[in-house]
């Protein structure tokens, strides 16, 4: 078998006495779209960050493509090529949505200072950048503010920003929060667009209609530990956690939480 | 008279430039008065004491405040940019004291016979660094400089070395407020440490959130309208400073944002697809 993207090792985080993510083992395999489910605070995001680096690792290992990056400053893992979104969509509202995904372009968030010898127009970079904004539906927009796009949109230009730093790994942090049942599925398919381009995909989500068509294998979480792991079906039929969810799972639709 | 207001103006022009490069990347700092301070020493000692060129001073001061700003600013930075803000505080009281307390430039008495700055020098510095800034405004460094703006940590995750561009932008700044400082020490002929009080670092500061900090135009439309202000003031005799305070409240109460707050979008999109080639 070919070398996982991403191995999670026996990674711990704790936050004073609370164990966010408890020992955690997990691999997303070449071209794999690994699905992550549990209740609010099971430390779904925490692992995000831990991976993404706006977390520092307490105990365990990250590997990424055979490389140890546990606890690598921010940019270098960024540089790495594992790219993410946000569960409160952040992106830069000031600045316009094509700027938006220039900024991410490898060529000058490698060499920030190098890049002002650059022409800011250069033909390669906007034409880089529209053809994501195309790919992404976003095209019609390239020249508005980002902070006035409605939410399904800001949503994806933080996708097209994350793949215009061309990743070979995207997390994905419950990309349907707040979105209706038209938008989600627009959202499913932008995702199976993305994989294409990806080598993996992490996504954590309430919505399960969304893992089931996204998500080749999941994992369940709660308080921080790997409560099971499967396909979708298995996971979502388990009856620990099915416990887990109880109550809140009648419809198969998890109410969104702010706190993830 | 006039000349002295345009030789002012324009000294004031670079050292509000010299913040806004800093705040560039998001950190304002208040020790601009003190690299100016370090810069006008060091030219000085250079051009007096060790008989040099003034060319040969300009470069020691700017090469001074850079290794200064870079001495402070690494471990300020490593922990959160806020801190820089706070250790500039810092730097501009300690060099203040500083200077009065070294015999070899004069202290308190101060130092004189530097000369040489001529409305050409300042000037054409003002012009080298005004294109510069426009070149800036125009390339992908710009755009890199709003996303760690807009969000430090998204920006670090896509790839940017924060700490490496908001020091490299702070030792810039320094060096700047230092080649300013050099021309006016050559300017005035005679200086002292209380021409570089930590109030005047906080004017320059006032002059880039009166002029607005989201464009290069800001920060020396601030800087002229701030030196030239107190001017009109004249007839009012000794109500002349209450009279400034109370015009720079007002303005900044009816315009918060200063008055150029536009930001300049780094990439024109339409007027490219139009022209259909690279400018």
């Amino acid at each position: 078998m070919s070398q996982p993207v991403l191995e999670v090792d026996a990674v711990i985080k704790r936050f004073g006495g609370l164990v966010a993510v408890d020992s955690i083992t997990l691999e997303v395999r070449e071209r794999e779209a690994l699905g992550i489910v549990g209740p609010n605070g099971a430390g779904k995001t925490a692992l995000i960050n831990l991976v993404s680096g706006f977390y520092r690792v307490d105990g365990g290992a990250i590997r990424f493509r055979g490389r140890d990056i546990t606890n690598l400053k921010l940019h270098r893992i960024g540089r790495l090529g594992i790219a993410r979104t946000f569960q409160n969509i952040r992106i830069f509202r000031r600045m316009t949505v094509l700027e938006n995904v220039m900024a991410a372009n490898p060529r000058h968030t490698a060499r920030p200072l190098r890049s002002f010898l650059v022409s800011g127009a250069a033909r390669a970079d906007v034409d880089e950048a529209m053809a994501l904004l195309e790919f992404m539906g976003l095209a019609g927009r390239a020249d508005q503010l980002a902070g006035g796009l409605p939410y399904g949109d800001a949503r994806r230009l933080e996708m097209a920003r994350a793949l215009a730093a061309a990743p070979s790994l995207l997390l994905l942090d419950e990309p349907s929060a707040g979105m209706n049942e038209a938008e989600t599925a627009r959202l499913i398919a932008d995702i199976h667009k993305c994989r294409e381009r990806l080598q993996g995909i992490v996504l954590i989500e309430h919505d399960m209609t969304m893992i089931r068509q996204v998500a080749d294998r999941v994992i369940a979480m709660d308080y921080g530990k790997k409560m099971a792991e499967g396909t979708a079906e298995q996971v979502l039929n388990d009856p620990e956690v099915r416990r887990a969810y109880l109550g809140i799972m009648e419809d198969d639709r998890v109410a969104a939480d702010p706190r993830g | 008279m006039i000349g002295e207001l345009a030789t002012m103006t324009g000294f004031n022009i670079l050292l509000a430039w010299s913040v806004y490069i800093i705040l560039l990347s998001g950190t304002l700092s208040f020790a601009n008065g003190a690299f100016m301070a370090i810069g006008a020493y060091v030219a000085g000692i250079v051009t007096v004491k060790l008989g040099l060129p003034l060319a040969a001073g300009l470069a020691a001061a700017a090469i001074a405040a850079a290794a200064i700003g870079l001495l402070a600013g690494y471990p300020a930075l490593r922990t959160r940019g806020i801190y820089l803000m706070l250790v500039t505080v810092g730097l501009a009281a300690v060099v203040e004291t500083g200077i009065q307390n070294i015999p070899y430039i004069g202290g308190v008495k101060g130092m004189g016979g530097m000369q040489g700055t001529t409305l050409y020098h300042i000037y054409g510095a003002v012009l080298v660094v005004g294109l510069a800034l426009w070149k800036l405004t125009h390339s992908p460094l710009q755009r890199l400089l709003d996303a760690v703006r807009e969000d430090e940590r998204v920006a670090g995750a896509l790839g940017v070395n924060v700490v490496y561009l908001q020091l490299a932008l702070f030792c810039f700044g320094a060096a700047l407020a230092a080649f300013a400082g050099g021309l006016y020490s050559h300017h005035m002929f005679f200086i002292a440490p209380d021409h570089f009080m930590v109030i005047v670092s906080v004017f320059v500061v006032l002059y880039v959130i009166m002029g607005g900090v989201n464009n290069m135009w800001g920060p020396p439309l601030g800087a002229i309208i701030l030196t030239l202000l107190p001017e009109l003031f004249r007839p009012v005799g000794q109500w002349r400073q209450t009279v400034y305070g109370v015009a720079i409240a007002a303005l900044l109460l009816f315009r918060r944002e200063g008055l150029m707050p536009f930001r300049i979008p780094s990439v024109r999109l339409r007027r490219n697809q139009e022209s259909g080639s690279a400018r």
